[in-house]
């Protein structure tokens, strides 16, 4: 579009001066032609000049031939001579500026021969005058005088007439030519004009286009130029060597300086603490040469003295030839994260505590709960009768159940604490292994046990051990009541996850409460049916969250339950 | 407390667990010469009495204790040059890795678990009882 115009703005210019050396080279021709035809009238002018000298040398050699021939004027002789003298002069001029026109020599040949004549005839008078005066009569006045005047006057006026029809001509054939001329200029004068006008409008318009866009181009960078100012985060650049570029606004009120006090006479060792001196001094090469840096941890020194955490994250400006030319870094203050990872620490530490506690405290007093009735009934169970025993007995249950649910609940806060260890695990292998131990342990024999192919997957061996032990060992505990209890573990693939699943034909349970399954000390069966401190899904549920994955499961009451798990294949 | 012989230095707060200690020893006739001290101040000061002094053949040391608790009891005893031979078995409630790794670093002989359920605790305290005073020989 812009290129258009620029095309049409130097194509109006172009034709503007073709129109104007053109014009030039026609007023040129013209002057010349001007100058020609000046020339020729003049010249037609001076051809009449001279006829006119012609005719009034003949006019006045008349007269005084008469005075001559009357009062015998002898200064007529001196006249006569000079009027010849004179005569052949004009003659000879006008032969000389006529030479080009043929009717002209042909008369100026029939005015030299009447002029030849003429002088003749005048020798003649004179010698009559001298000699015979009485013959003067015959010779002036005569027919054969006035003739000859007649003849010379008539080939005069011929030569006249035709030089001014010649001189009319050629006025005429100027008047012409100045007409076109100047008409041809005004036409193209307007012309000019018109284009002119064209590429001024154009021009304007194309003004009027450019300063619309660097205005908008001018609002865009304003635009960008606030979003960098007031980001919520810090932006700056730095040279190669250290030195501030450029800092946004933001940046600038959290370490208290002016712009100007920053760009190009701070560097960024400037604004960090002495331990950020030496990563800085680590890292900067680093990031140079591999053209970015994520998650660097700094802390920046205020104008105060005070200090704050941020993050930093940059990304190196380079050059066509990978030459580092500044960095572009964005800065989060980190202040308030770090004081959540503190807490979270300080929660951590204080949940250990209590963990900890908890693992001493509660199972001392358990022991000597269970000891000393276990005592009592060693010692004096004789002594007592059975409702006796039968109470002691019950204080010994509960010791045992309690202490079963401090180990799990041990366990499950010890898995919320423990790194995960991922690793590839072959599935099969585990799944196999945890069936042998459990199945060693159980007393019936009419369990039908089948094991599919398993995918390996990624995970801490360890806490997938523990998820198959108690899942297996649900489907064990709640199918025990079957005749024939039946248990299905397989895997299949859906999307990109594996999904993996074991099935059993036991109790089941109402789908009503699914939702509570996988809460801690969540039972969905009373104590004397089955065992259990409603730890065992929680802990299960726990694992699976830590890898990324999900759990859940379908039942039905008395048709058994069915128990999928995913985890996620992302590495971390 | 002057005992010529101290086959067993018991160190435990508990008295409760130090009594179901005791009665198990004496059950099994190992607990003729023991001297139960009730934390690790006492056990410091007899363990280190200018008075007299004292080899038991063997050690058993709770961790968590009033004033100073048994990991520092232990490293006072293994960092002495004539104690560190005597051995040492922690007896706790404690299943905390970091308890039993800082006792194996501080060359703790034995790390037993008191378990809860009394069954299972006097077989332990019978069989570490078999062990340490019969079964194995110490250092003379």
């Amino acid at each position: 579009m812009k290129v258009y115009f620029e095309k049409r703005i130097l194509g109006g210019f172009v034709l503007a001066i073709i129109i104007l050396v053109g014009l030039g080279i026609y007023s040129y021709s013209n002057n010349q032609k001007s100058i020609q035809t000046s020339r020729m009238v003049s010249h037609t002018n001076e051809v009449l000049y001279y006829i006119e000298q012609l005719n009034s040398s003949v006019l006045t050699l008349e007269v005084e031939l008469l005075r001559f021939n009357i009062l015998g004027d002898t200064t007529f002789l001196q006249f006569y001579r000079n009027e010849i003298v004179q005569g052949t002069k004009h003659i000879q001029k006008l032969k000389e500026l006529t030479k080009d026109n043929s009717f002209q020599q042909n008369n100026i040949e029939s005015l030299m021969n009447l002029g030849r004549k003429k002088i003749e005839h005048i020798q003649k008078i004179i010698e009559a005058k001298r000699i015979s005066p009485h013959t003067l009569t015959n010779l002036i006045p005569s027919p054969y005088n006035h003739s000859i005047k007649f003849q010379m006057q008539k080939v005069i006026l011929d030569m006249k007439n035709k030089e001014k029809h010649l001189l009319e001509t050629r006025m005429e054939a100027n008047q012409i030519e100045i007409y076109k001329f100047n008409t041809t200029f005004l036409v193209f004068q307007i012309f000019i004009g018109a284009i002119l006008i064209a590429v001024i409008l154009t021009i304007n318009g194309n003004l009027k286009k450019r300063i619309k866009a660097e205005k908008s181009l001018q609002d865009a960078k304003d635009d960008v130029q606030d979003l960098y100012d007031n980001a919520p985060c810090g932006y700056h650049s730095l040279d190669s060597r250290g030195y501030f570029l450029d800092m946004n606004t933001t940046m600038l009120k959290w370490i208290g300086y002016t712009k100007e006090e920053v760009i190009g006479k701070m560097t960024f060792l400037n604004i960090v603490t002495q331990d950020g001196v030496e990563t800085f001094k680590k890292e900067f090469p680093t990031f140079k040469k591999q053209g970015f840096i994520n998650n660097i941890e700094f802390n920046i020194l205020r104008r105060d003295g005070n200090s704050f955490p941020i993050i930093l994250n940059s990304t190196a400006d380079v050059d066509i030839d990978g030459n580092f030319i500044r960095s572009r870094s964005s800065t989060f203050d980190n202040t308030e994260r770090k004081l959540a990872e503190n807490k979270i620490k300080q929660l951590n530490y204080e949940l250990e505590a209590f963990t900890y506690s908890v693992s001493h405290d509660l199972r001392a007093p358990l022991r000597s709960i269970d000891s000393y009735a276990k005592i009592l009934r060693e010692d004096y169970g004789k002594g007592i009768d059975a409702e006796g025993n039968r109470l002691v007995e019950i204080i010994v249950k509960n010791a045992r159940r309690m202490g079963q649910l401090i180990d799990d609940l041990l366990d499950f806060s010890r898995l919320g604490r423990m790194e995960l260890m991922k690793s590839k695990v072959d599935v099969n292998q585990i799944v196999e292994a945890v069936k042998r131990e459990l199945m060693e342990q159980e007393k019936r024999s009419n369990i039908d046990f089948a094991i599919h192919a398993l995918e390996p997957t990624m995970a801490d061996p360890n806490m997938l051990r523990q998820v198959w032990i108690n899942l297996i060992s649900n489907a064990l505990k709640y199918s025990s009541g079957q005749q024939h209890s039946k248990i299905e573990v397989g895997c299949y693939q859906q999307k990109d996850n594996t999904i993996y699943f074991i099935r059993d034909n036991g109790v089941g349970f109402d789908m009503k409460y699914v939702s509570k399954l996988f809460g801690v000390f969540q039972r969905l069966h009373k104590i004397q049916d089955f065992e259990g401190t409603g730890v065992g899904l929680a802990l299960v549920h726990r694992i699976i969250m830590r890898h990324g994955g999900r759990i859940w499961a379908e039942a039905k009451i008395n048709e058994g339950a069915t128990f999928y798990f995913f985890i996620s294949s992302k590495h971390d | 407390m002057v005992n010529n012989i101290v086959e067993i230095l018991l160190i435990e707060d508990s008295p409760d667990d130090a009594e179901l200690t005791i009665r198990t020893l004496k059950k099994n006739n190992l607990a003729n010469n023991l001297v139960h001290l009730h934390d690790g101040e006492e056990a410091l000061a007899f363990l280190f009495s200018e008075t007299q002094k004292v080899t038991p053949k063997l050690i058993l040391l709770d961790l968590k204790m009033p004033k100073i608790d048994g990991i520092e009891v232990l490293r006072a005893i293994k960092n002495d040059p004539e104690k560190r031979i005597i051995p040492v078995v922690v007896l706790t409630s404690s299943k905390e890795e970091r308890d039993v790794i800082e006792s194996y670093k501080l060359c703790v002989n034995a790390y037993i678990v008191k378990p809860v359920e009394f069954e299972k605790f006097t077989e332990a305290i019978t069989q570490l009882g078999f062990f340490w005073l019969i079964l194995n020989e110490p250092p003379k």
